[in-house]
């Protein structure tokens, strides 16, 4: 028999000699040159018109490091920094598959931070369908930006940016509170997921389109079930950003109360909305109270803010917000799909109310009252004109 | 070598021993399940339960403190006589070594689905049960070393994690409060499940002797399944806050889908669910080390082996084998069912009836 010193001895040299042969590399470990990092993925409805209620066009975008040495957007060598390519399939899985048969590379899938659909495709298939893949594969982040494109979103990908960056960071960038436009609804594979799993609202997607030489954000798809029911317009999706509590800024342009026909316009950076269900009449409505604060920041003649206007100013600015979000609450109505929450809502703090209702059916007439108190925060760095 | 050397333990290693044991792979699908039995209010099931779990470990503190110098395995004969003592020494043993397959299979699957896609189960499932084994194979004190620093680690960077998805928290998700179309106690199968996530304490019945002043045990055990309570109905809490209850149904790995969610843009760790996969796995392991050491420990005791570890390395053939055989998520969910009954059975029926018996035997030599 061994001794314990002996013994001790053995173990540590198995133990070494096992690290020998697992520590020299990860297990299928892939060299970064052997794999296609796929950075967006786009679908559209196929060309053939008999095909089109069975597969879809979809298209990846892959960068090609050697063109982008030269700087970020510039490129290093000739043409574009990146390549996008395409299949027809009837489900993302053979898509790839087919995709896979045109690449010497891997194609890989962890880096995907854009999933863009075409209008047409969310209208025939619906999101669910194309996203379903991406919901099970494990490398996909629930950070990924989701959009519907109105027109071809292969032709999204195709788009060199117009400033340096590359193309993948310029659409996400677009996507994300760092395009700093409130026209934009900012959302990602998660947030539409929980929206869409969560009672009594509905989620909506950002649009995307394309300009004469860049891409143009603002806008949002309504969708019911995953399938694309209308759009919302510029100011529409702001009322909703406000209405969902993540307006962060933005500018308004109103009339001087004071001087008629001339403008001023303000700056509002501080609203919250909250819900109410309350009873008007004997019956039940719901109130939508908006509070928030502005600044003046441009005046279209020759004078500044003044004391005597500030009531005036005040109501003038309510009035435009208001207008705003009773247009965005009158679509989502036209449109018969609670984006606004207020099912939920309902359905958090009136459980016992919420169960009484057929909320599909009568949301389109439940009776909406909007409130809005707008507050002058005097932020002044010049008085005169 | 003595198995068990005598007294060592602080009463930190004791409460950390119970959680490193306790916090492992239930916890990672504990707020689906929960989700699943209370809707919105799911995290009161996990509440609720644990509290009830903590009075379990009272009771079985109480049993271990009846005999300060013995374990489970001494008093369990004397209380229910040899055949049918050592008979429910074996079911234990038995109980402690069912957790290894689980582990190994929960263990094999994040591995592949985040770190090593393609790693063959023979490799990674072999490389695990070798790394449990060599550390059963030690004596205590060693193993509460070990599991002090990986545990801390585990938890810290859960914790971590959960705070920073915060950023997603909506507290309408978790509301209404118990509304009735959402509860579905009725889902046997899903509450017994549960059950699974609260099993470890049960290690005091054995490590009692190895305390360095058995009269810290009762704090320290109620201090580990506190921690675990808070652990997990917090992480319950984030999780329905963050998805809503029907999405947290959903998503098999809500640890997971958390990590995937938050978003750290500014610094260069954007993919914080292979952080906490990384530190999960130490979770896991510690889970895996602690039920294989007493395991093998009570083994050992009923068949006056002289070393614990003699059984350690004759066990892993056979935790491999059954590791083998639970094939898919759905398989290993059956088997952790099964464990979950027996947590039942051992917590709320045969400790406190051996504590019962131990009262009346008390009673009765004081009588005479």
């Amino acid at each position: 028999m061994a001794s314990s010193g002996g013994r001790n001895r053995l173990t540590t040299f198995f133990l070494l000699l096992s690290l020998l042969f697992t520590q020299t590399g990860c297990w299928g470990g892939r060299e970064l040159n052997a794999r296609a990092f796929v950075t967006a993925i786009a679908f559209d409805l196929t060309k053939e018109e008999e095909l089109q209620s069975e597969q879809y066009l979809i298209s990846i975008q892959l960068p090609v490091p050697e063109r982008m040495a030269g700087g970020e957007g510039q490129g290093g060598g000739e043409g574009k920094p990146f390549v996008v390519l395409g299949s027809t399939a009837q489900t993302v899985a053979s898509g790839i598959l087919q995709l896979q048969r045109q690449l010497d590379r891997k194609l890989f899938l962890g880096h995907t931070r854009l999933i863009l659909i075409s209008k047409e495709v969310a209208e025939t298939f619906g999101i669910n369908h194309v996203i379903d893949y991406f919901l099970r594969d494990f490398s996909v982040q629930r950070m990924a930006r989701l959009a519907v494109v109105d027109g071809k979103a292969r032709e999204i990908l195709e788009l060199q940016p117009p400033m340096g960056q590359t193309p993948s960071t310029y659409i996400l960038n677009m996507l994300s509170p760092q395009n700093g436009s409130i026209f934009t609804y900012l959302t990602d594979l998660g947030k539409f997921l929980v929206l869409q799993s969560d009672e009594g609202i509905f989620p909506v997607l950002p649009r995307l389109s394309k300009g004469k030489e860049t891409e143009l954000t603002g806008g949002a798809a309504v969708l019911r079930n995953g399938h694309f029911q209308g759009w919302l317009s510029d100011n529409e999706t702001r009322g909703l950003n406000i209405l969902h509590n993540e307006f962060v800024e933005s500018e308004y342009e109103v009339e001087c109360p004071l001087h008629p026909g001339d403008q001023i316009v303000v700056g509002v950076n501080a609203l919250h909305s909250a819900y109410r269900l309350e009873e008007a009449g004997g019956m039940p409505r719901i109130k939508v109270m908006v509070h928030g604060r502005f600044e003046t920041r441009e005046f279209t003649e020759p004078h500044g803010p003044e004391k005597h206007e500030e009531a005036d100013l005040e109501r003038a600015v309510s009035a435009a917000i208001r207008e705003e979000i009773q247009q965005t609450i009158k679509k989502a109505q036209e449109l018969r799909v609670d984006v606004l929450g207020i099912g939920r809502y309902l359905l958090a703090h009136h459980p016992r109310f919420w169960a009484q209702l057929d909320w599909d059916t009568e949301f389109p007439f439940f009776p909406i009252e909007l409130e809005v108190k707008m507050d002058w925060g005097l932020t002044i760095r010049r008085l005169g004109g | 070598m003595n198995s068990q050397p005598a007294r060592s333990l602080s009463a930190r290693q004791v409460a950390l021993i119970i959680i490193g044991f306790t916090i492992g792979a239930g916890v990672l699908t504990l707020p689906s399940a929960a989700a699943e039995l209370m809707g919105a209010t799911g995290w009161l099931w996990v509440l609720v339960t644990g509290l009830l779990f903590t009075g379990a470990a009272w009771v079985a503190v109480k049993l271990a403190l009846e005999s300060p110098g013995e374990t489970l395995v001494e008093y369990s004969q004397q209380l229910l006589g040899k055949p049918l003592g050592i008979l429910y020494s074996l079911l234990l043993a038995a109980y402690f070594f069912s957790f290894l397959p689980v582990e190994t299979r929960v263990l094999q699957e994040l591995v592949n689905i985040s770190l090593l896609p393609i790693a063959p189960t023979w490799f990674v499932s072999g490389s695990f049960i070798f790394a449990m084994a060599y550390g059963a194979s030690r004596d205590i004190r060693q193993l509460a070393q070990v599991n002090e620093l990986l545990i801390e680690l585990a938890l810290l960077t859960g914790v971590f994690v959960t705070l920073l998805s915060w950023q997603h928290f909506e507290p309408m998700h978790l509301l209404p409060f118990l509304a009735k179309d959402q509860l579905h106690l009725e889902n046997f199968k899903v509450g017994v499940g549960t059950a699974f996530a609260y099993a470890g304490y049960q290690v005091i019945n054995l490590i009692l002797p190895n305390i360095k002043n058995p009269r810290e045990a009762t704090k320290a055990t109620l201090k580990a399944l506190l921690t675990v309570v808070v652990v997990y109905t917090f992480f319950t809490i984030t999780v329905i806050g963050v998805f809503g209850y029907k999405e947290t149904m959903a998503v098999a790995w809500s640890g997971l889908e958390l990590a995937k969610s938050v978003n750290l843009e500014a610094i260069f760790l954007e993919r914080l669910d292979l952080i906490l996969l990384i530190a999960w796995l130490s979770a896991i392991y510690t889970t895996g080390l602690l039920t294989y050491y007493f395991g093998a420990l009570i083994l050992s005791k009923i068949f006056h082996l002289p070393n614990h570890a003699l059984v350690v390395w004759a066990m892993a053939p056979v935790i491999y084998y059954l590791s083998t055989l639970l094939k898919n998520y759905f398989t290993w969910n059956e088997w952790g069912f099964y464990i979950s009954l027996f947590t039942l059975a051992v917590s709320f029926i045969f400790t406190p009836f051996l504590y019962l018996l131990s009262l009346l035997k008390k009673r009765g030599e004081r009588g005479r």
